[in-house]
């Protein structure tokens, strides 16, 4: 008898470890799986928790945050600062005015918190309560079509009385795209605007002037010459935008940073500053084309369209940056002939 | 006993008390300020903490043009393409005087009213020649509060007229822009610096609900004094605050461009202008002197013509006196009338001035509402196209029904009621 129990015992043990190799094989499948998902989610990652060990209890926390909607990875990591990262809940999603900040901090933390039974913060208010709720429910279904800004639609469709119907698991991924060719469309009208602007004042230096250089009047022109106010910092894509946007609205941080840095500061030095603090925000810069020179000669909004275009993940609106960047110092060079 | 006539003492009083007030609460509305030459504007001593440095938008001025024909206006010394480049020129002038004071964020000009921006002044011309300004002006905070509200008037400083090179400032109304610049900060001082921070808030709040009423239509609303308060204030982070925060970064750049258009336009026009304006101080005091001596000397002529009348004719001396008196008054009204001539001239001059100097300006004029025109439409084209963009983005985030008459979504409040 004693040897039947051994080979039973044996045989369990066999049979758990091979039930226990399968478990693991999956859960480090799954880590991977969520790795390589968080990671093509790209600058998104303020609101992506990073998957701790693959155990069952965090793999739904995971699992909402991952399919970012930004990550349909062919074209487009969504262009300007990937709005979408911040999984905060929209205006008008908030019930109370007080609340609104919290709740803001606190819904990035959401998709990682509210699976784990935690409240989203001590003082926890309706909306948080509904997003719990819904996280609660539907965590697995929205989480997995909806990703970070799967919140943002928990939070809306609470607070609006359910008028409409949920996402759908499978259209909610049409739903991310969708938003995501949004946001590009909307950074590439906002680049379009800036390289017609960049025109005017490139001709409005030269008529002032008459043969002086264009760049000149631009950046210097703007923050210490009398007409301008304090400004001509030509701002990037993101650049202080971000900035502003996550310093919130309550708080008082100039909503146009360049124009109150101009004011007060060597402009320089403030268009430094901002295209460095969104270069750490969107991530990883490119490289240059080959055409393009190594830059020692720039000035401040040739430097500013550089950088822009090296922090471009989007390759259609790096390439006009590119393009402005060349028609910029092409202009300065040939400076007389209108490049409008 | 003395009651009635303490309450009888107290009428008068009172009566003087209700005159005093009906005359404040008459000229409260129009006050004008009779600016001295020699007003200095205040610098700010130390430095202002940048949440409470406003920016301020000054409108282009309304060039106060009286409605008539051509001809009946320039009889009465306006000219309207010279009316109209003041209108450009003025507002660039005190926005050169705003920002160096360092009260200020960033001081711009801007062809109209604007959405989002801390404090906007606008401002009338009611008269301008090269002697005397006359503006009516007023300064409004974003959440409608009005801090300033005068008519200031000034005669020119004759200094910045003359010749040689000691002149430091050629501006001769100089004083008046100060005037106005120093009365701002007054009107500044009583605002806590919690209303400062409501002010801008209000003012990017005003932006977004603007370019993306869906998201922030209902952030703002207004008290019982009628002036806009922020309901509520989007989350941080919210992606919409930072898309709304990308355009205004770009409206803040359009208005500079803007601003650009008519810096370069007072800059071409300051040489013309000076020199009418000059020239105008000479014609105007001239015309002035002139049409004074006329009125002296047909008001003597008239005297001794009447003295004559009333002079016996029966004496010998008498009738020799009223001889006189008739021939010197005749020859003094004669020669008051050829003053008068003479002050058509003056008037002739000063209109050959102003079409000597519309000749100058009015194609810069033209140049530059064409240009500004043209931005201001393509940019209105565009933001035309944000809105669209950001309501697409709004619906698609909240997931909301969009209501099918007007198109807009169904906000929360709305569909909660």
């Amino acid at each position: 008898m004693p040897e039947a129990d051994k080979a039973l015992n044996q045989a369990f043990e066999k049979h758990r470890d091979r039930v226990l190799g399968s478990v693991w094989v999956m859960g480090l499948t799954v880590a991977v799986g969520l790795t390589v998902g968080c990671a093509s989610s790209g600058p998104g990652a303020p609101s992506v928790p990073s998957p701790p060990s693959p155990t069952s209890a965090s793999l739904p926390s995971a699992t909402p945050s991952m399919p970012t909607p930004s990550v349909p990875t062919p074209p487009s990591p969504a262009s300007t600062g990937s709005p979408s990262a911040p999984s905060s809940s929209p205006p008008g999603a908030t019930p109370k005015s007080a609340s609104t900040s919290e709740a803001g901090k606190e819904s990035s933390k959401e998709s990682g918190e509210a699976d784990s039974g935690e409240p989203g913060s001590p003082g926890a208010e309706a909306q948080s309560q509904k997003e719990q709720g819904d996280s609660d429910d539907a965590a697995g279904e929205r989480g997995t079509t909806q990703g970070s800004q799967g919140s943002e639609s928990a939070g809306m469709s609470g607070t609006a009385g359910g008028t409409q119907p949920g996402p759908q698991p499978g259209g909610a991924t049409t739903s991310g795209e969708r938003r995501a060719a949004l946001d590009r469309k909307l950074a590439e009208s906002l680049a379009k605007f800036d390289g017609e602007l960049l025109r005017e004042q490139q001709t409005l230096a030269r008529k002032r002037t008459g043969a002086g250089s264009a760049a000149a009047a631009v950046a210097g022109g703007a923050g210490a010459g009398s007409s301008q106010g304090g400004d001509g910092d030509f701002p990037s894509d993101d650049g202080a935008t971000g900035d502003s946007a996550s310093s919130g609205w309550g708080e008082g941080e100039a909503s146009t940073p360049s124009d109150r840095e101009g004011a007060s500061e060597d402009s320089g030095e403030g268009t430094q500053s901002g295209s460095s603090a969104s270069v750490g925000g969107r991530g990883g810069a490119q490289s240059p084309p080959e055409d393009i020179p190594d830059g020692t000669d720039d000035d401040i909004v040739a430097r500013q369209l550089r950088e822009a275009a090296m922090n471009e993940e989007d390759p259609e609106l790096r390439e006009r940056l590119w393009q402005e960047y060349r028609d910029y110092k092409s202009g300065r060079r040939s400076d007389g002939d209108g490049s409008r | 006993m003395k009651r009635p006539s303490t309450s009888r003492r107290r009428l008068p009083s009172l009566r003087w008390l209700g005159l005093a007030l009906f005359a404040a609460f008459a000229t409260g509305g129009c006050a004008t300020t009779a600016v001295q030459p020699g007003v200095e504007a205040r610098q700010a001593v130390d430095p202002i903490p940048e949440t409470e440095l406003l920016d301020v938008d000054i409108q282009i001025f309304d060039p106060g043009l009286p409605e008539g024909s051509t001809g009946k206006l320039e009889d009465e010394g306006i000219f309207e393409d010279l009316r109209r480049s003041e209108a450009r020129y003025i507002p660039v002038e005190l926005m050169e005087t705003l920002q160096a004071t360092g009260q200020w964020g960033a001081v711009r000009v801007v062809p109209e009213d604007s959405q989002g921006t801390d404090l906007v002044v606008s401002g009338t011309i009611v008269e301008s020649t090269g002697q005397d300004l006359v503006v009516e002006v007023r300064a409004v905070d974003a959440r409608g509060v009005v801090w300033l509200e005068k008519t200031y008037r000034q005669e020119a400083d004759p200094w910045a007229y003359r010749d040689g090179e000691g002149v430091i400032d050629r501006e001769p109304f100089r004083s008046l822009y100060n005037q106005i610049a120093n009365d701002l900060v007054v009107a500044r001082r009583p605002v806590t610096s919690a209303d400062l921070l409501e002010i801008r808030r209000v003012a990017q709040l005003r932006f977004a609900a603007d370019i993306a009423p869906a998201a922030f239509g209902d952030h703002l609303e207004r008290n019982r004094k009628g002036h806009l308060v922020a309901a509520r204030l989007p989350a941080d982070g919210d992606p919409m605050v930072a898309r709304v925060d990308q355009v205004r970064e770009r409206d803040a750049l359009l208005v500079d461009t803007l601003t650009e258009h008519y810096a370069n336009f007072h800059a071409q026009m300051e040489e013309p202008y000076a020199n009418w304006r000059r020239y105008s101080y000479e014609e105007e005091l001239a015309r002035a002197k002139v049409k004074k001596q006329a009125w002296a000397r047909k008001i003597a002529g008239g005297l001794l013509l009447l003295g004559a009348i009333l002079s016996d004719p029966d004496t010998n001396s008498g009738a020799a006196a009223r001889d006189l008196a008739v021939i010197g008054g005749i020859e003094t009204i004669r020669s008051g009338i050829s003053k008068g001539q003479e002050a058509k001239i003056h008037v002739e001059a000063l209109r050959e001035l102003a079409a000597s100097f519309d000749s100058e300006v009015t194609p810069l004029l033209v140049d530059v509402e064409g240009e500004t025109r043209e931005l201001s439409g393509s940019a209105e084209a565009q933001y035309a196209a944000w809105r669209q963009m950001l309501r697409d983005l709004f619906i698609e985030e909240t997931g909301l029904a969009v209501d099918p008459d007007t198109g807009e979504p169904i906000l929360p409040s709305v569909a909660g009621q």
